[in-house]
């Protein structure tokens, strides 16, 4: 091992730098955004935004898991050609622009959608409400969570569910006492992508619903309307409130999972 | 009681099983690998969905696809126990929580009779991955146990032990058929296994049951040469009045005891040990003898020397009973018996079978 390392000493520098790069950004959070700011960006509607944000990513994610959740373990366990051109299938809404998931959503829930129809005549409205960014939401950050999910039941041992079902527990409590807790550690890292996703979510979100303004929205306003420095603050609120349930979760699988490094 | 009788379509051929087992007996499926066998304990379990037939455990129907509406009783409902080579231990409970899975309610006497029979006090609140191999299957079987199933299917579940654990676990289940009296069908392809566990088995082949019956039967009366192949008879030999017997490298004896059976004159060319047990080579240069017990050359095959006594043939090939006049035997030989290298000996078959 140690001989191994002696050759590679060269990628220790480059590994520093890459780590550098790309977390560096945040020390300019320190120099530019004083106590002062972070007051006035709460008070003008940094509160609301944050309190929207917040809301629709908890609604959000809880329809992720409930649908989320058998969509995963079904590309997982099911083999048929069906399946496969679902799982395919699911590959467009996680690698298309959120910007354009935004533009066809609008076209399906709008007013003169499909769906959009049948929601006014129940007096909802799928534009600019709580309802058209849970919607934006939903369809940002539900493919990460699916696919995550699905890794996480195809690394399920069949074998135990088997020996399970033949100590005479039934599917659904096979899925309980076993299937779950075995995969837990990768729905919980794929739980928090899709937080993280969906509490960031702006392109999809800021087509469908300007208002009621969401902390991504809200930081791009301020940017718009007041520059740089009144944006900065609400970008704070964003990553103290997007950061902590994802980094949480990845500590968590690390630690019961993961080999120990070095 | 167990009764089977089902067909299961695999991809090149369909698994065609029919055998009874008696209640409290250990039934062994013996055969190669990808013979089926593990198919018909797949399809006994309740997980071969594509299977028709019957199956019946103690009066009550598991499978009957002749019946309408036709009868399948869901995995979870059949109350077997189920041991594979992987122990498939849930790693993310402790010993104790893996025993325990099964029961209902706590009926704590008889799992806690099984720990302490199994050796698995000591061990109770460690994870599975702290476990060796041995111990691991130990907690499997007691699992497998603990709800006192009235059928314990076992597939291979020693095959990946060391002989001497492997040894161990075979008596703990011979003990625990002995004391539970519970109906046991396991899956081998060691013979050894089958004969040291079971009173009766069956020679599964190519998805067919060649023959089934007393363990003892398969050796001593194989009703086929495939049969006698797959237990150990390395060659078959053309005597002197035209029968064609089988030779068995264990149920060979050095000398002429021709009350036992045919006698053979052979030449010894090598004299070793294999897995602990004298080992000799002898070519067998004449064989049958007539009555002045001078040879008398009646025939001739030539077979690839195997490398024990007892183990399978290298394939299925027919043998050549035309290739000529020298014959190798690997024969298990008694410590004390004289037949150095060089030396003429005189070998007797015991009765042994007779193949057309």
């Amino acid at each position: 091992m140690k001989r191994t390392s002696r050759h590679v000493w060269w990628l220790i520098p480059l590994a520093l730098l890459t780590a550098i790069f790309l977390l560096v950004p945040l020390a300019a959070l320190a120099g530019h955004v004083s106590w002062r700011a972070f007051g006035q960006a709460w008070t003008n509607g940094g509160a609301a935004a944050l309190r929207t944000s917040l809301v629709s990513s908890v609604v959000a994610l809880v329809v992720i898991l409930v649908f989320g959740t058998p969509l995963g373990w079904l590309l997982a366990r099911r083999d048929s050609a069906f399946w496969r051109m679902v799982e395919y299938l699911m590959l467009i809404p996680l690698l298309m622009p959120p910007l354009v998931i935004g533009l066809l959503l609008v076209f399906f829930y709008g007013p003169y959608g499909a769906i959009g129809a049948v929601l006014t005549k129940f007096g909802w409205t799928a534009t600019n409400s709580l309802l058209a960014v849970v919607l934006a939401e939903i369809y940002e950050a539900m493919p990460y969570y699916v696919f995550s999910a699905q890794a996480a039941f195809s690394q399920v041992d069949t074998g135990l569910e088997r020996a399970s079902l033949l100590l005479g527990a039934s599917p659904a409590e096979t899925m309980r006492r076993i299937t779950l807790p075995l995969a837990l550690p990768g729905l919980s890292v794929g739980f928090a992508m899709a937080f993280a996703r969906a509490i960031g979510a702006f392109g999809a979100v800021i087509v469908m619903a300007y208002y009621p303004n969401t902390l991504p929205v809200r930081v791009w306003i301020a940017l718009q309307e007041q520059g740089l420095p009144a944006a900065l603050p609400l970008a704070v609120f964003l990553l103290l409130a997007a950061l902590p349930l994802p980094l949480v979760a990845v500590l968590w699988r690390r630690g019961r999972h993961a080999p120990r490094l070095l | 009681m167990l009764r089977v009788s089902c067909s299961i379509p695999r991809r090149f051929f369909t698994v065609e099983a029919e055998f009874d087992v008696k209640a409290g007996e250990v039934f062994a499926l013996f055969g190669p690998s990808a013979a089926g066998k593990t198919s018909v304990l797949s399809a006994v379990a309740g997980f071969e969905t594509a299977a028709t037939g019957r199956i019946q455990v103690d009066g009550v129907t598991w499978l009957d696809t002749t019946a309408r509406p036709f009868v399948y009783v869901p995995v979870w409902k059949r109350k077997l126990g189920y041991v594979e080579q992987a122990a498939r231990l849930f790693p993310h409970l402790t010993v104790r929580q893996n025993i325990l899975y099964g029961l209902r309610e706590a009926s704590g006497n008889f799992a806690a009779n099984l720990i302490e029979q199994f050796g698995l006090e000591s061990v109770l609140n460690v994870r599975p991955d702290g476990l060796s191999g041995g111990q691991q299957q130990r907690v499997a079987l007691a699992r497998a146990l603990a709800p006192q199933p009235r059928l314990l299917l076992l597939d291979e579940p020693l095959a990946a032990l060391d002989w001497a654990t492997r040894r161990a676990l075979q008596d703990l289940l011979r003990e625990v058929n002995r004391t539970l009296g519970i109906t046991i069908v396991i899956v081998t392809h060691q013979l050894s296994e089958a004969e040291r566990l079971a009173s009766r088995m069956a020679v599964m082949e190519d998805g067919r049951i060649l023959q089934q019956g007393p363990t003892a039967d398969m050796v001593l009366r194989p009703a086929s040469w495939d049969v006698a192949r797959r237990v150990g008879y390395t060659a078959r030999l053309r005597l002197e009045s035209g029968r064609v017997v089988g030779v068995h490298p264990e149920r060979v004896v050095i000398g002429a005891y021709r009350d036992r059976g045919p006698v053979l004159s052979g030449l010894v060319t090598a004299d070793g040990f294999s897995e602990g047990r004298r080992v000799i080579t002898v070519d067998v240069a004449h064989f049958g003898t007539d009555a002045g017990g001078s040879p008398a050359l009646t025939g001739g095959l030539r077979v690839g020397a195997p490398s024990g006594p007892g183990t399978e043939p290298s394939g299925g090939a027919e043998p050549d009973l035309s290739a000529g006049p020298t014959t190798r035997l690997v024969i298990s030989a008694h410590p004390l018996d004289a037949a150095s290298v060089g030396a003429r000996v005189d070998l007797t078959l015991l009765e042994p079978p007779e193949f057309r």
